[in-house]
């Protein structure tokens, strides 16, 4: 039996779950696109994933990094009470290994007592035989004061750097804030070399000291560019042009 | 299927008999459409599948590559430290150098996170009781160091050493971003291979004088009708000179960043 095909050619309207699903799917598409946008533009406290993990963090221990194997947590090993380092990996040559030149490494040296007992102290009058004061020198004190001695005494060394004025500005919750000194005054440029060194080694009153952050190289740079700064501050006027 | 009992009955789909001439395929197409034939929605698949398999193929590789970035995956690490230490106050406000505390940057690999004893230079009086800086308190007097967590965590097969290039011209703020204003420190560079790679091609992008590597706010010098751009390569390509940088292919062998 036949039958006439009169069937309309036209498509009718796509069913209603197809346009849902490939909407759902064209919103879709846009969640992980969205979730990196958002990974892009804001912090995080996680770190980021490791995707093989035993390369990015082998079973090695590096500079002040924790470890298990040891009772204080410490990777690296705090130096044994009574002992020197030595050898290579010091960060010292081996002839001063016991830091035996007093001069250099101190600034001062302990002498007997004149009343007798006990011992005094007894700083040393300029610089060491192997330190020289020269431009070099004075520069690399310059970058270092500036570095290490500026927050509390200012650019100057006349105790006004930003610490103190910090310091002074929060008053109320400072307890037993001394004021930096000035490091021109006629107090400081009248102390030998040898006791402004240990100034900066162990600390004064109030200042702690700065052996750990500075090496004695360094500490000596800054004993001499202080010396230059006190020679700029107390100079007689007509030189004030010539000194820099 | 056979025609149970003969041509004058018939099972419709509801299962009930009917009378009268039975022509199967006449009389589903008069009640239902013949199951057996596509249904006209059906011409919609083909655009429809090829819609999704050609925006998914586009869209697999986009997410992978955008979302395994390290732009994406590293970029933005800002870890809760131990004590709410302030890049802003102390190095923005106060001024004071990156290496008061990393002191180790100059001579060592490793640019050292300061031992309790360096806050306490200052804190041992200032806000000394803030219950902010407790567990600094805690660590000077346990001797136990504080738990401040890396930021800046390169793979242990890279071999970065600070000291190699702070003495070379390049600034913290290449790799650090400008720490200065930041209350919480964050990474702000990918530190992949690729990135690193891009400045050890052409270290002139990057390289400024000696003395400008921790003024993380320095800006080169720009000579008249010069581009910011211009003048770092100037003064890039003057560094490079000066500090005697090493040759392209030193500084994009293996062995340079991995032993």
């Amino acid at each position: 039996m036949l039958k006439r095909i009169t069937e309309d050619l036209k498509l009718p309207a796509p069913p209603f779950w197809l346009i849902a699903g490939l909407l759902i799917l064209l919103s879709l598409h846009l969640v992980p696109l969205a979730l990196i946008a958002r990974a892009r533009v804001s912090s995080s406290t996680k770190p980021r994933p490791h995707m093989i993990l035993d390369m990015d963090k082998q079973a090695k221990l590096k500079a002040q990094r924790a470890s298990s194997i040891f009772a204080d947590g410490r990777a690296m090993r705090p130096p044994v009470p009574g002992t020197v380092a030595w050898g290579p990996g010091a960060n010292t040559p081996d002839a001063d290994h016991l830091a035996e030149d007093d001069h250099y490494f101190r600034g001062y040296k302990l002498v007997k007592s004149p009343a007798g007992g006990g011992t005094d102290i007894e700083y040393f009058q300029g610089f060491p035989d192997r330190v020289t004061v020269d431009e070099a020198l004075l520069l690399r004190g310059q970058r270092k004061f500036n570095t290490y001695c500026f927050p509390c005494h200012g650019y100057g060394g006349q105790g006004d750097g930003p610490i103190h004025q910090r310091a002074l500005k929060i008053g109320a919750g400072t307890t037993g804030w001394v004021p930096p000194s000035d490091l021109t005054d006629a107090e400081r440029a009248a102390r030998p070399e040898g006791h402004l060194f240990n100034s900066i080694t162990n600390g004064i009153r109030n200042m702690a000291g700065y052996g750990r952050q500075i090496p004695v190289q360094d500490r000596w740079a800054i004993v001499a560019y202080l010396r230059a700064l006190q020679l700029r501050q107390n100079a007689p006027p007509e030189l004030a042009g010539e000194i820099q | 299927m056979p025609l149970a009992g003969g041509m004058d009955r018939c099972k419709d789909t509801t299962g009930q008999t009917q009378d009268g001439p039975c022509n199967l395929a006449m009389a589903n197409e008069q009640t239902q459409p013949n199951k057996f034939v596509f249904p006209k929605w059906a011409n919609y698949l083909l655009p429809a599948i090829v819609l999704s398999v050609v925006g998914g193929g586009l869209l697999v590789p986009v997410v992978v590559g955008l979302g395994l970035s390290a732009n994406t995956l590293n970029v933005g690490y800002a870890p809760v430290q131990p004590v709410p230490y302030s890049h802003a106050m102390h190095v923005g406000e106060l001024g004071m150098d990156c290496r008061y505390c990393h002191t180790t940057v100059d001579d060592a690999s490793f640019a050292a996170i300061p031992p309790t004893q360096t806050c306490m230079n200052c804190h041992a009086t200032v806000r000394a009781d803030s219950p902010r800086l407790a567990p600094l308190v805690e660590s000077y007097e346990t001797g136990q160091p504080v738990s401040w967590v890396k930021v800046h965590d390169l793979p242990d097969y890279v071999y970065f050493n600070h000291s190699a290039h702070v003495n070379k011209g390049v600034s913290c703020v290449s790799c650090h971003g400008r720490v200065d204003k930041m209350e919480v420190v964050q990474q702000m560079k990918p530190l992949s291979m690729a990135w690193c790679l891009d400045c050890h091609r052409t270290p002139q992008k990057h390289l400024r004088p000696l003395d400008k590597v921790t003024d993380l706010a320095w800006t080169p010098a720009q000579l008249s009708g010069e581009t910011p751009a211009q003048a770092q390569l100037r003064i890039g390509l003057e560094q490079k000179k000066a500090l005697q940088i090493n040759d392209t292919a030193f500084m994009t062998s293996c062995s340079t960043c991995h032993r």
